[in-house]
């Protein structure tokens, strides 16, 4: 059974490297600051957001993160920014000079803008993951006033998506033994397994909020602190951050962006 | 000096919101230091008798005391200081996502500091031998670990009363001995609730007899497992050791026999 924590990338936060030993609530600060700095771009933004990939590249690279699972877990999730996207050549037709003599659809160039960020966005908190224990990023987001409901959910969800996998397989598996050859699933027989697994899962949250309620819980799922920052967590923070703000708001920035627009 | 009374109910009562009765009169108490054997069929009222120690629930009628103290929503904080409950499933029981971070919770939420906490969670992962796995997912653990991490779960709560339901349930042979032995080395008062009757031979010398809800028994626990018509009347059967023909067939099974064929 594959687990939340055994995942190909997300196992990777047991490795140890730079950007491993650096403090989980500094990495989660940059990340969610990297996240903002990208999505702020104006609508027709391409050339601007491409240094941003520099500090993806950088990133991986000093994690020694595999590459194929990071841009397999892209691909699997990029229908969503597809479908954001996919409208954008159709309904604005507004042509946008590229360069001298060639112009294209304002739509292709918003359309580009937003895969741009998709990968940027979500390859910076898959590269989080994928470097830091998913609770230490939850401590993190409770620090930065996250309200403690969503921080408890993120945490269980970890913790048990795993379980109820494995009880779906069991199901699956259960049902295919007894479908006498019959392939695929079948309306009746897929309603009645999502009927049980959602029973199954409201009754093992009854019984976790027990052990829960035994053992003095009052609303808060409390965490142990990680370490404090060090001189190397402020240094990263200081240059990532600088750097990103410095690419959001510098003239040359916007004068690349023109240029390469028209 | 005599034994303080530890845990005691009086005329206790329990009835589901949809109105299964649960448990009805039952009246016993423990002594500091006893260890004793709930036992049962399903559906007797055992698992609603160890929510009823934590407060998970509240008694329908009667009382139930803890130190002498009344379990109610005033005395709750302080009810449960004393009485860990180990639950069946491991599983819903390791709920954070590191050992280190689930045997630390309860120590956080009696109001230890962070470093405390980690101390005391940490000294109760010693105490049962996965001080090694302190960072390991639970989900990754086997049975047996899993059992002893959740027994490491409550010890850190110093509870003086400690409740198991099911401890060497789904367990294999040898990590149902780990347990049995770490539970044996235990110097606190227990309640084990199980159907493995041979553990409950090892571990308790005094067993309570539950059914539909009503104590049927309370004594000696070889008397009360030995009889085989009050065991058959309940959905229970004598547990094999104590079968009459089984010591000369396995003449090597336990210490128990051994120590009995000597007498």
């Amino acid at each position: 059974m594959r687990s939340f924590a055994s995942d190909e990338l997300v196992a990777n936060w047991q490795k140890r490297s730079p950007i491993h030993g650096l403090n989980a609530g500094v990495k989660t600060a940059v990340t969610l600051l990297f996240i903002v700095v990208v999505v702020s771009f104006p609508k027709y933004a391409v050339a601007p957001l491409c240094p941003y990939f520099f500090y993806l590249a950088l990133v991986v690279a000093l994690a020694d993160l595999p590459v194929r699972p990071l841009v397999r877990r892209l691909v699997v999730v990029s229908p969503f920014a597809l479908l954001v996207g996919v409208f954008n050549p159709v309904l604005d037709r507004d042509p946008m000079e590229l360069t001298a003599g060639l112009a294209i659809a304002g739509g292709w160039v918003s359309f580009t803008s937003i895969i741009l960020r998709f990968v940027l966005t979500v390859g910076a908190a898959l590269v989080l993951a994928a470097t830091t224990p998913f609770h230490r990023i939850c401590a993190s987001l409770r620090s930065a006033g996250v309200p403690r409901p969503l921080v408890a959910q993120l945490l269980l969800l970890s913790r048990y998506l795993a379980v109820l996998v494995g009880e779906a397989r069991a199901l699956l598996r259960a049902r295919s033994l007894r479908s006498a050859g019959n392939r695929g699933l079948g309306p009746r027989s897929a309603a009645a397994i999502v009927a049980t697994l959602f029973i199954r899962t409201v009754e093992r949250a009854q019984r976790i909020f027990e052990a829960m309620s035994a053992r003095g819980f009052d609303g808060e799922l409390r965490l142990l602190p990680g370490p404090p920052p060090r001189a190397a967590d402020w240094v990263f923070a200081t240059v990532c951050c600088g750097s990103f703000l410095a690419l959001r708001f510098s003239p040359a920035v916007y004068w690349l962006g023109r240029v390469s627009l028209g | 000096m005599p034994a303080k009374e530890a845990l005691s109910c009086q005329d206790l009562g329990y009835t589901y919101p949809d109105g299964t009765v649960a448990l009805r009169k039952v009246d016993f108490s423990i002594q500091t230091g006893d260890s004793v054997a709930l036992v049962g069929p399903n559906g007797a009222g055992k698992s609603t008798f160890a929510l009823l120690t934590v407060g998970v629930i509240f008694p329908s009628r009667g009382s139930l005391r803890v130190f002498g103290m009344e379990l109610s929503r005033h005395t709750l904080r302080e009810i449960r200081r004393h009485v860990g409950l180990v639950f069946q499933d491991a599983e819903d029981q390791l709920f954070m996502p590191t050992l280190l971070e689930d045997v630390s919770f309860g120590p956080l939420n009696q109001g230890l500091s962070e470093d405390q906490a980690r101390q005391r969670g940490l000294e109760s992962l010693a105490a049962v031998g996965l001080e090694e796995l302190a960072e390991r997912f639970p989900g990754h653990l086997s049975g047996g670990e899993k059992k002893l991490a959740s027994l490491a779960s409550i010890l850190s709560m110093q509870p003086q009363i400690i409740i198991l339901d099911e401890p060497t349930a789904g367990l294999d042979p040898r990590a149902r001995r780990k347990v049995i032995e770490q539970l044996a080395a235990l110097r606190l008062t227990k309640i084990v609730i199980s159907h493995d009757l041979e553990m409950v031979l090892d571990l308790c010398p005094r067993t309570i007899l539950l059914d539909k809800g009503s104590v049927w028994a309370d004594g000696d626990t070889t008397e009360i497992l030995s009889d085989k018509e009050t065991m058959d009347s309940h959905g229970l059967e004598v547990p094999y050791s104590l079968s009459p023909d089984h010591r000369h067939r396995f003449p090597l099974a336990g210490s128990r026999h051994e120590a009995e064929h000597k007498k």
